[in-house]
């Protein structure tokens, strides 16, 4: 039985270890460390992507937030990861989510968010998405950036097409 | 009559003080004149350099020195020279600000041997992409070389727009003018227009209002078309006329794009300073800034550790990073400041109480 157990917790050590993430460990203090790995454990679990939840606790850090605020941002970001997954389908993938999360924190909604999932290209919704994102982030208005990514999506455009699209309507920053 | 210009402007744009290093633009155009002087004769050419720099923030101002040389000469004549420089100190604020400023310099034909002094100062508003300027001038030439006797015993002798031509023994009178200008001009995408109006205060001048409509297409982030007509005042240093003008030429960018400039060295300078994010590759991260001594950026890309941003010569901050394709966030600060966001990407609350800037990389 003992041997048992002693097989049990080295199994287990693997997998705790794996949690704890050295930026983490670095950078916040225990109490908030350990309720943020726990935020990130559930959010692995549910198949959500668990870089934005450390980077969003990292920020707070960095700009001084008090532990409980911490906590409550990453609460905040996984809510908007399951949101997103929530408006994509199951089957999205990591990057489709974190698209889909920041365009909903630009103004998107869950509808569109979904529409586009409906009409986007086959291969990914991540581009599109960003590409949203980026208009927005350039001066265009919510709708207007919509009705043009949503357009493109609805004649089968492709992500090289939404790129060129960002390329046109926001010619203003510097592209690769 | 009508005669052929050519204009060449070669125009400065530098760095903060701090970094001490050069960037600039180039604009060169070509067009049509109808100079207000009945019968004159010979084709004109112009240049214009000029150089600025703004240093830090000292009691809540932005001092800001400039200076300028000005060129024009005719197949007949020798060359007018002007040069200035002075200095301005602006309020700070993204959107709204006020401006002093006092330069001293020369003109003269061959070699700028009348003095000149000016007195300026200007306020500034924008509005989304849009922006107006108005602004109020006090320029005098001639006080420094030209004596009482030859003026016999005037102070001041205001010069009608019809002008003297270079070489003419008239050009070195004594000139003071006011001008009153107001410019307003709008961003729509890779477009910007303006559309200037000036008016001269005092004189005997028959012109006393000028005007100017002009236009950049920026085919590429550093090359931009360039268009403008008006009717100007007459530029007493440099010994020309007023004159309906209409004019084409391309612009070079050596780095961050300028906001529109008038070819018109009486015109006020750019105005925003609010920070923007101009570069998001795979490589570099810049940032167009307000002048300061240091600026640093952090977002997920450096794990919210703040990253020194460098200068690179042309107004912009840089910073060499692996920016993974997809969404990323980030904050800048300049010398010390608060967190904030460049324009150029989507601010969001981040939570904590602040702003966090959302931004794409592809």
């Amino acid at each position: 039985m003992t041997g048992l157990l002693l097989c049990l917790i080295l199994l287990r050590l693997p997998t705790a270890a794996a949690a704890q993430d050295p930026r983490l460990t670095a950078r916040l203090d225990s109490t908030t460390r350990v309720r943020v790995e726990t935020l990130v454990s559930s959010a692995r679990d549910q198949g959500l992507p668990t870089e934005p939840l450390v980077q969003k606790a990292l920020e707070g850090a960095s700009k001084g937030a008090p532990g409980p605020r911490i906590v409550t941002a990453v609460e905040s970001t996984l809510a908007d990861l399951r949101r997103a997954r929530e408006a994509l389908g199951q089957r999205a993938a990591p990057d489709e989510i974190v698209a889909a999360a920041a365009a909903l924190r630009a103004g998107a909604t869950a509808t569109m968010v979904a529409e586009i999932r409906r009409v986007g290209p086959h291969g990914g919704v991540a581009v599109p998405l960003a590409v949203f994102t980026d208009l927005v982030a350039g001066g265009m208005g919510v709708d207007a950036a919509w009705r043009s990514v949503s357009e493109l999506a609805n004649r089968g455009g492709d992500n090289q097409a939404f790129l060129d699209l960002r390329d046109r309507l926001r010619p203003a920053m510097t592209s690769p | 009559m009508t005669r052929a210009a050519l204009i060449a402007a070669l125009c400065l744009r530098t760095a903060p003080l701090a970094a001490l290093q050069l960037g600039g633009t180039v604009d060169l155009g070509a067009g049509q004149a109808a100079w207000d002087e009945a019968g004159a004769g010979g084709s004109l050419t112009l240049g214009a350099l000029g150089a600025s720099y703004r240093a830090g923030t000292i009691a809540g101002l932005e001092p800001e020195l400039l200076g300028g040389v000005d060129l024009s000469s005719e197949s007949a004549a020798r060359t007018a020279v002007q040069w200035s420089f002075g200095g301005r100190l602006h309020t700070r604020g993204a959107s709204t600000g006020a401006w002093l400023g006092a330069a001293f310099g020369g003109a003269g034909i061959g070699s700028p041997t009348s003095g000149l002094t000016r007195l300026e100062g200007g306020l500034r508003q924008a509005i989304g992409p849009a922006g107006l300027h108005v602004w109020l001038s006090r320029t005098s030439f001639g006080s420094s070389a030209v004596g009482a006797k030859d003026l016999g015993g005037a102070d001041t002798l205001t010069v009608i727009d019809t002008m003297p031509r270079p070489g003419s023994a008239s050009g070195r009178r004594l000139a003071e003018y006011t001008d009153v200008g107001s410019r307003a001009t709008i961003e729509l995408g890779s477009y910007e227009v303006g559309l200037s109006f000036v008016h001269r205060v005092g004189g005997t001048g028959v012109r006393r209002n000028a005007w100017e409509a002009s236009g950049v297409w920026w085919v590429a982030p550093s090359i931009g078309l360039v268009g403008a007509a008006g009717h100007s005042l007459p530029q007493f240093g440099l010994a020309v006329p007023g004159a309906r003008y209409g004019t084409v030429g391309i612009r070079l960018a050596l780095g961050a794009r300028p906001r529109s400039r008038a070819p018109s060295r009486e015109l006020p300078p750019p105005a925003t300073n609010a920070p923007r994010l101009v570069l998001a590759s795979q490589l570099r991260l810049a940032i167009a800034g307000p002048p300061a001594s240091r600026a640093e950026v952090m977002g997920d890309f450096t794990d919210w550790q703040p990253r020194a941003l460098e200068p690179d010569g042309v107004g912009r901050w840089t910073l060499p990073v692996a920016l993974s394709p997809g969404v990323h966030h980030l904050n800048v600060r300049f010398d010390g400041g608060e967190w904030t966001v460049p324009a150029g990407a989507v601010a969001v609350d981040d939570g904590f109480g602040g702003r966090v800037g959302l931004f794409v990389v592809r």
